[in-house]
């Protein structure tokens, strides 16, 4: 396993990026080296290759996402303010202010299309231009709030760099403004795709398996899907390359990709489970029900950081094209 | 001012009903005022009676052991039945004494009816399911009239018949003196309802076995066959209600999740409205029994869901308030005693609701369990309380040294309160995040010389 040379940082300093750990393998037997000598798009992938996992390890992604989060008044803002929108959408369309329901909806894509935005559509009800006026509405507030979130973590993560090549905060703004269109049009082209899958295995899984397989799905959806709003976010990509890139992200070699799909599975399952204030909850939320929702989203949030932590440190590893496969072995 | 003697309340009722008799059957608002003999007060489903007004205290608890959850209570002049698990219970409303207590087949407990000096129940389920017709006076069974299929709902009662619905989507028609069934009806679907009775018209939800759209029939009750059906298609979101009738029109929850007004006579729709929530559960539940209580609240209908009772115009549909409890609601036949409407839920808790401001004017816990259904009488409210194994009858009169408050229902949004929440628990989060991420360091640099 590969160890990495520890840097003492504190909790002000910039968040660097992520070391490549290909710099300081260790020496050793490595039954998967002949597979780091092949070209990037010969290198086995998914979980059964012998090659350890170019991912940072779960902690420190973990850690370098929260901080990234907790420590940028624009993420946090954007993150509260998705909160809000989410409630006064769903007042607007008719829906209960439920704590349940607020705490799901900055859940990663595309679980929150999954379990949330699927059971919205269909329990809102109304004729097709409503439901389609819904859809919109709905995909509005997920590209817009996520693009916004995706952006500050960015600056969060990359910002201190550019700012020691002495890029004016004014101009790091500019930038952020200017790339927010771009990445808006297609996470909204991402989120609709991811309903449409949704609402398709819906009627497949619940009809043929039944409803209970319904989370499960979502969970392999995740696995394959988790870093395509980031790559969308990261690289400007459009699409269809943020599709592409991030599922070959996701095959990536080794089980700490899984780790962290599965960790963030398990506390969305529990948040399921708890259910602050009363059991039929009032329309106007209490202080505490807030506090919860709220904390929740930063929780779904850290995630997301540590998700585009790790995109950060195996970019090089998932060219936009795949290169041509070379029909010489290495020696 | 001594108040009237039992029998002198009982003379004025029989001139009542005599009085009443002579008066077309939709324009009475109630037969006799010390009774509620039937699941939403009569065939109508107008839900409502002139009782005590809040507050109320208790007058008296029967505990009924082993019994399950109860059906009923349904009450007349002299005697309240329930229907346990296994048991039919009579009890005096006076002082909850157990008059009379008789076996049963086990089996689904609808809400049985009172019907002359008669009480007809359900009893026991599939092929050995049943109507039992047994007196009133000592629970001696009279009549027993096979139904094929449980009846799991209600029985109605409308002159000189009784009608029920089965499980296996039938609706019969049974005559109380005899049991003998004058007519059954197959509606090919799944009939877990109470039927109404209006104007020569029996009125019933079915649902497809698989949980498929809901219709609403007309059936004619001389005769059993069918006037118009009101059916709707895809998507099925709730389970139907029971229906109510009054002013020439049909109340009822659909499978659509929306309540639907639909013409006595011809079975057109009138309206439908989204007047409960359904995003978390389901509109209705499968007690949902709604009110038109007519001369009580004119123009008024009231429906009963999981999450919150409503108040609707029945010529519009408009909801005029809504009322929602901390708990699931476990009442959900409607019951008005005078002019407030009564509430029950899963935490035990009862409350009185006014119907026509929507606040609530009164509110007590009676018991660990559910809060079951209602009965209204001259002087008393009558409750089911559920326990685990055990149920009881709660008895309430007015109380003259209580207070009565007034609150808004939680389901009215404050826009103040809820900004005011919200810019707190924000703040309160933000800061506390911003001193984990940066605080440490921030205070270093402010150290450092």
């Amino acid at each position: 396993m590969t160890r990495k040379r520890r840097r003492k940082r504190t909790a002000g300093q910039a968040l660097a990026p992520p070391e490549s750990t290909s710099g300081e393998t260790e020496a050793r037997e490595d039954p998967g080296a002949a597979e780091d000598q092949a070209p990037p798009s010969e290198r086995p992938r998914g979980l059964w290759s012998l090659r350890a996992s170019p991912y940072p390890p779960l902690g420190t992604s973990l850690a370098r996402g929260f901080a990234a989060v907790a420590g940028s008044p624009w993420a946090l803002g954007a993150v509260f303010a998705s909160a809000l929108l989410a409630w006064i959408v769903f007042l607007a369309i008719g829906g209960e202010s439920d704590p349940q329901l607020l705490m799901a909806q900055f859940a990663i894509p595309p679980v929150n299309a999954f379990v949330l935005d699927r059971a919205v559509l269909f329990g809102a009800g109304g004729t097709v231009v409503t439901l389609l006026l819904i859809l919109v509405g709905l995909g509005v507030l997920r590209a817009g709030t996520l693009t916004a979130v995706l952006l500050a973590i960015d600056r969060s993560l990359l910002g201190p760099e550019r700012s020691s090549a002495e890029v004016a905060e004014k101009a790091e703004a500019a930038q952020v403004r200017a790339r927010f269109p771009k990445v808006f049009v297609t996470l909204f082209a991402v989120y609709v795709l991811e309903l449409t899958l949704a609402v398709v295995v819906q009627q497949i899984v619940a009809g043929f398996i039944g409803p209970l397989f319904l989370f499960p799905a979502s969970i392999i959806a995740l696995y394959f899907l988790a870093l395509v709003p980031v790559v969308a976010a990261a690289e400007g990509a459009p699409a269809r390359t943020a599709f592409s890139r991030g599922v070959r992200a996701a095959r990536l070699p080794g089980t700490r990709h899984l780790t962290l799909v599965m960790l963030y599975a398990v506390l969305v399952q529990l948040l399921f489970v708890f259910r602050p204030g009363p059991v039929v909850p009032p329309a106007t939320p209490g202080y505490l029900t807030w506090v919860i929702v709220l904390l929740v989203t930063v929780l779904h949030a850290g995630f997301l950081g540590a998700l585009y932590y790790r995109w950060l440190a195996v970019r090089d590893e998932v060219p936009a094209r795949r290169p041509p496969a070379s029909t010489e072995r290495p020696r | 001012m001594p108040t009237p003697s039992r029998a002198v309340r009982r003379w004025l009722a029989s001139a009542i009903l005599a009085a009443a008799s002579a008066i077309p059957a939709s324009a009475q608002p109630t037969e006799d005022p010390s009774s509620w003999p039937m699941a939403g007060r009569d065939a109508r489903h107008t839900g409502a009676a002139e009782g005590p007004a809040p507050p109320y205290r208790r007058a008296w608890t029967a505990r009924l052991e082993g019994q399950g959850l109860l059906a009923g209570p349904v009450v007349s002049a002299e005697v309240a039945v329930v229907v346990g698990r296994t048991s039919v219970v009579a009890l005096d409303p006076a002082t909850g004494e157990t008059r009379w207590e008789v076996e049963r087949e086990e089996g689904a407990a609808g809400s049985p009816a009172i019907v002359g000096d008669l009480v007809i129940h359900a009893s026991g389920q599939r092929d050995g399911a049943a109507l039992v017709g047994r007196r009133l006076d000592d629970g001696r069974e009279e009549w027993s009239t096979s139904t094929g299929a449980s009846v799991g709902s209600g029985i109605a009662v409308e002159g000189e018949r009784a009608y029920a619905a089965t499980r296996a989507g039938e609706v019969l028609a049974v005559d109380v003196a005899t049991g003998e069934v004058a007519w059954r009806f197959d509606t090919a679907g799944n009939l877990g309802t109470i039927p109404a009775v209006d104007e020569g018209r029996v009125f019933a939800v079915a649902q497809s076995q698989t949980f498929g759209p809901a219709s609403l029939h007309a059936i004619d009750a001389e005769t059993g066959e069918e006037e118009w059906r009101f059916s709707l298609g895809q998507p099925v979101r709730s389970l139907g209600t029971s229906p109510a009738a009054g002013g020439g029109v049909v109340v009822a929850g659909l499978s659509d999740g929306r309540v639907h007004a639909v013409d006595a006579d011809t079975g057109a729709e009138r309206w439908a409205e989204d007047a409960l929530p359904g995003w978390i559960r389901q509109p209705f539940g499968p007690g949902t029994v709604p009110a038109i209580p007519g001369s009580l609240a004119p123009g008024a209908a009231f429906v009963a869901g999981p999450s919150r009772a409503v108040r609707m115009e029945v010529g519009s549909g408009q909801v005029r308030w809504s009322y929602q409890l901390a708990d699931l609601l476990t009442h959900l036949s409607a019951s008005i005693s005078g002019r407030h409407l009564l509430l029950g839920d899963a935490s035990g808790l009862a409350a009185a609701v006014d119907v026509g401001s929507g606040r609530l004017v009164w509110k007590a816990p009676l018991g660990s369990g559910p809060v079951g259904s209602v009965a209204v009488t001259e002087d008393r409210l009558l409750v089911i309380v559920a326990g685990e194994r055990d149920s009881s009858v709660v008895a309430l009169e007015h109380d003259p040294e209580g207070t009565l408050i007034s609150e808004t229902s939680p389901s009215v949004l404050n826009p103040a309160w809820a900004a005011l929440n919200y810019l707190g628990a924000a703040a309160t989060v933000g800061v506390a995040l911003w001193l984990l991420a940066r605080g440490p360091e921030a205070l270093r640099r402010r150290d450092r010389p």
